[in-house]
């Protein structure tokens, strides 16, 4: 009757010794690939982490974002210049909505995209681009770090696939990588994608 | 180390439940027990229970939100936790004194989860005033092996030990999340035909 004891340790001993991880697998959530409540949604994924810019009409959200805009009256915008150039503008404004309490480390990324020669779907590999990664400091001063641009050499690509002037509704997709020309780091945007009411 | 040192102390107060006297004295009866709990998680266990021996199936399941994510529980929503799911065998003892009936088993668990990281955006829906909206986070999923451990007391609350009423602590060592969920018990015990 001694070896009972032992019947129910042996079980667990040998659970502590085999105690392991089988599988373990880092998950990036899917950014969106549709207009996020019908609005104007640029998405895509920098250096494989979700970054989403989206318009929406909350008044109180409005009021917070558009402050820190300062020069743009929207979070995602797109204009069709006279020189029938795209410009396509997106700033993420994201925090957690839900939270008790203001993240210290506020980040938000304002990518700008110039495509000339835009003359409705089609593919374009030849545009500039320009970006910028926004921190938020202890005294609530959004500090921009260096201006990054579209890497020289690097392949890129903006695919426009849906274009009616009528309702100036522009959507498409785009991937294209970013070189900091101080330090020379590269960012790679992939999985881009957006969709926005254009302005003449 | 540590896992190796909570699993020598659960193990200590099992074996004080393994050397309780009386134990020896129970008649060799068998029975199948259903249990449902609510506490910190959700879980589901059947027992076959032989004298003194029961073999314990359980499953449970539970989500929470890690501490060094600072939101509200209230208004975040499900997406915004981590969560763990268990599914164990264990193995255990059980003394009856009166009413009252406590175990302790240990076992082999498989665990399938994920930890909640770093907080990425936000889908905001549009409304006037109210914001509707759901937070996204990345996390790691995994699946894991752990040892569980469990004690429990239950109190009959009726004359032939059918309906049985308890508390339940749950344990389980594993090198993803160490988890301890404590669980009120609700429990049928069905009598089975005599072995002999």
């Amino acid at each position: 009757m001694k070896l009972l004891p032992l019947l129910l340790c042996a079980p667990a001993l040998a659970a502590t010794l085999t105690a392991c991880t089988l599988t373990s697998t880092d998950v990036e959530p899917t950014p969106p690939q549709e207009p996020v409540s019908g609005q104007a949604t640029v998405s895509y994924r920098l250096d494989g982490q979700p970054v989403v810019a989206n318009n929406y009409s909350n008044l109180g959200d409005i009021f917070l974002l558009a402050v820190p805009l300062l020069n743009r009256k929207f979070p995602v915008e797109a204009t069709v210049w006279e020189d029938s150039t795209l410009v396509l503008a997106a700033i993420d404004a994201q925090r957690p909505t839900e939270e008790s309490q203001p993240t210290p480390q506020q980040v938000r990324h304002d990518l700008v995209l110039r495509v000339p020669g835009f003359h409705g779907v089609g593919t374009y590999t030849s545009f500039e681009a320009s970006f910028a990664e926004q921190r938020r400091d202890a005294r609530q001063q959004w500090q921009s770090g260096p201006e990054l641009l579209a890497a020289p050499g690097a392949p890129q690509r903006l695919t426009v696939t849906e274009w009616t002037p009528d309702r100036r509704e522009v959507r498409g997709t785009f991937e294209l990588v970013l070189l900091d020309g101080g330090s020379g780091q590269r960012r790679v945007v992939s999985d881009g994608w957006f969709f926005a009411l254009t302005r003449y | 180390m540590l896992n190796l040192r909570i699993g020598a102390a659960v193990l200590a107060v099992g074996g004080v439940v393994l050397a309780a006297p009386g134990a020896r004295a129970q008649r060799a009866e068998s029975r199948l027990t259903l249990s449902a709990g609510v506490g910190n998680g959700l879980g589901a266990g059947a027992a076959y229970e032989r004298g003194p021996w029961l073999l314990l199936a359980r499953t449970r399941y539970k989500w929470w939100i890690p501490r060094e994510i600072d939101l509200n529980p209230v208004f975040s929503r499900l997406n915004s936790r981590s969560r763990q799911a268990e599914a164990a065998l264990l193995l255990g003892r059980a003394l009856t004194a009166g009413a009252h009936r406590f175990h302790a088993a240990a076992g082999v668990a498989f665990l399938a989860g994920r930890n909640l990281g770093d907080y990425r955006y936000t889908l905001r829906r549009s409304g006037l005033f109210s914001s509707p909206s759901t937070d996204y986070f990345a996390y790691q999923r995994y699946t894991a092996l752990g040892l569980p451990l469990e004690l429990g007391w239950q109190v009959q609350l009726d004359e032939l030990g059918v309906t049985r009423l308890g508390l339940t602590a749950q344990g389980n060592l594993n090198p993803q999340h160490r988890d301890l969920t404590l669980l009120a018990t609700l429990a049928f015990a069905i009598p089975l035909a005599d072995p002999r």
